[in-house]
């Protein structure tokens, strides 16, 4: 969970992300906005974006952290034409490095715009959740080293009632809970409404490509299978007509 | 087309037509198959088909190359019809095509067993013309079109990623349509009697006999008597 309320935009979670990963650090510039890097890349799999608002006491910062939601049924694993990406009981969405081909299907249907593709590896990357930390029971780099608890990790259930707490007690919003259907692993309690922090406007339904797309591969079997048997059924009544033709001729 | 008339047959596809046809053949069978490896190989029963051909990774490459050999095949075609020819083809559909091609198919379909009188099929049938026109004009250029997307997006930077998963399942739906008609395609052409003497040619010398040119394209008959005359 992550609380923008809390957020500092110390952008420590950005740095340990980077060495947990061992992740190399990207050439940059300042930014207007002072969002540094200004986006995702196969190397930077989470940045904190800050939001500069004219509000009742004048100029305030907002921040918001920008990685992958870890969507309960995630888009991404149901595109990947290999299986390449599992969603785990703790929560996380992993992408199996040496499974993946680079296709970019996840890139296409990740409603949080998350996934990047690397040219160099022809692979895909992003944020997965520390998995190899929390399998050794040890909480995400990012949120071991926050340093005013903005951001926690624990069970899904646990969190999501606190973040609705903590979302009703700073008169905010929450983002997450009913995003893509059954809602993500990452919850957002932010003070603006989501869409004024950049937060993509995340469908509450499943894609509707990829519900039709998963009758595809039924309907193609059906489809070749009754041309056939038309084919057949054809076959069979030409042959019965030339029979009759033939015998009533005679 | 070429047309002309050698001994009791007459040429119905050139050297050209036959060309464009077996390498279509050749690149639509291993994309169909290559496809259909990327499509099914999280069905567990049907992973079979990519370790056949080398592994997943293997046939993505084989899925572009064919997909170049389509390519390449559609700009010869183009650049034949459009520069060379220019635009000189009898493959353009009229009125009467289009009800001829729903009464065949409805008796096809069974739903009648009375056909259309034959005296409009010219050189080119109008099951020829839905062919050429839906099968391989719209058929084709959505499946470049979205195969080209899916394989580099960097290339249509004004389609934003959220569009991509529609690109996705248009490509997916063009390869169920792509297959159910390739199906119907070969299986029509070649268990009907009627229609082998065309099978023949495409595959052959390129000529049908002119017994066969009478009893089923009247019109092209009609038209060949003429030239003749």
């Amino acid at each position: 969970m992550y609380d923008s309320t809390k957020c500092i935009g110390c952008r420590a979670c950005q740095v340990a992300c980077k060495r947990w990963n061992d992740l190399p650090a990207e050439k940059t510039s300042l930014s207007p906005d002072w969002t540094n890097p200004p986006d995702l890349s196969p190397v930077t799999w989470n940045y904190i974006r800050f939001v500069g608002k004219n509000g009742e006491n004048g100029f305030e910062w907002h921040f918001v952290s920008v990685r992958c939601m870890h969507c309960v049924d995630p888009p991404c694993a149901r595109a990947c034409p290999v299986g390449a990406i599992t969603k785990y009981e703790e929560g996380p969405v992993v992408i199996n490095q040496e499974k993946c081909i680079g296709c970019r299907y996840c890139v296409a249907v990740c409603p949080f715009e998350v996934p990047r593709y690397d040219k160099a590896t022809g692979k895909v990357y992003k944020c997965h959740m520390c998995y190899d930390r929390i399998k050794e029971g040890l909480e995400p780099a990012c949120v071991a080293t926050c340093p005013t608890g903005a951001l926690s990790f624990g069970d899904r259930e646990t969190l999501l009632s606190r973040a609705r707490e903590r979302a009703s007690t700073v008169n905010g919003y929450l983002y997450g809970a009913d995003e893509i259907e059954k809602g993500t692993s990452v919850f957002i309690v932010t003070k603006l409404p989501p869409a004024e922090l950049g937060l993509p406007d995340a469908p509450k339904t499943y894609p509707l490509y990829l519900s039709i797309r998963e009758y595809v591969r039924p309907l193609t079997g059906v489809g070749v299978a009754a041309v056939l048997l038309l084919a057949g059924l054809r076959v069979l009544f030409t042959r019965k007509r030339e029979v009759a033709e033939k015998s009533g001729g005679e | 087309m070429v047309e002309g008339k050698t001994g009791e047959r007459v040429l119905r596809w050139g050297r050209l037509e036959r060309s464009e046809h077996i390498h279509l053949v050749i690149a639509a069978a291993f994309l169909m198959v290559t496809g259909a490896a990327l499509l099914f190989y999280r069905v567990a029963e049907l992973r079979w088909i990519a370790d056949m051909l080398g592994g997943i990774a293997a046939v993505r490459v084989l899925h572009r190359v064919f997909g170049a050999l389509l390519i390449a095949v559609v700009v010869v075609h183009l650049f034949t019809r459009i520069v060379v020819r220019r635009l000189r083809s009898k493959m353009w559909p009229t009125v009467k095509d289009m009800r001829y091609f729903f009464a065949v198919a409805a008796n096809h379909l069974g739903w009648t067993e009375k056909l259309p009188p034959k005296e409009v099929l010219g050189f080119f049938d109008p099951i020829a013309k839905f062919n050429y026109w839906v099968v391989g004009v719209v058929g084709l250029t959505l499946q470049i079109g979205t195969g080209l997307v899916l394989m580099e997006p960097d290339w249509f930077p004004w389609i934003p990623a959220s569009m991509r998963g529609w690109v996705l399942l248009l490509h997916s739906l063009g390869f169920l349509f792509g297959l159910i008609w390739l199906t119907f395609h070969v299986a029509f052409s070649t268990l009907f009697s009627e229609y082998r003497p065309l099978v023949e040619a495409m595959f052959g010398d390129g000529t049908v006999p002119l017994e066969w040119v009478k009893e089923h394209l009247p019109g092209w008959y009609e038209e060949l008597e003429k030239s003749k005359a």
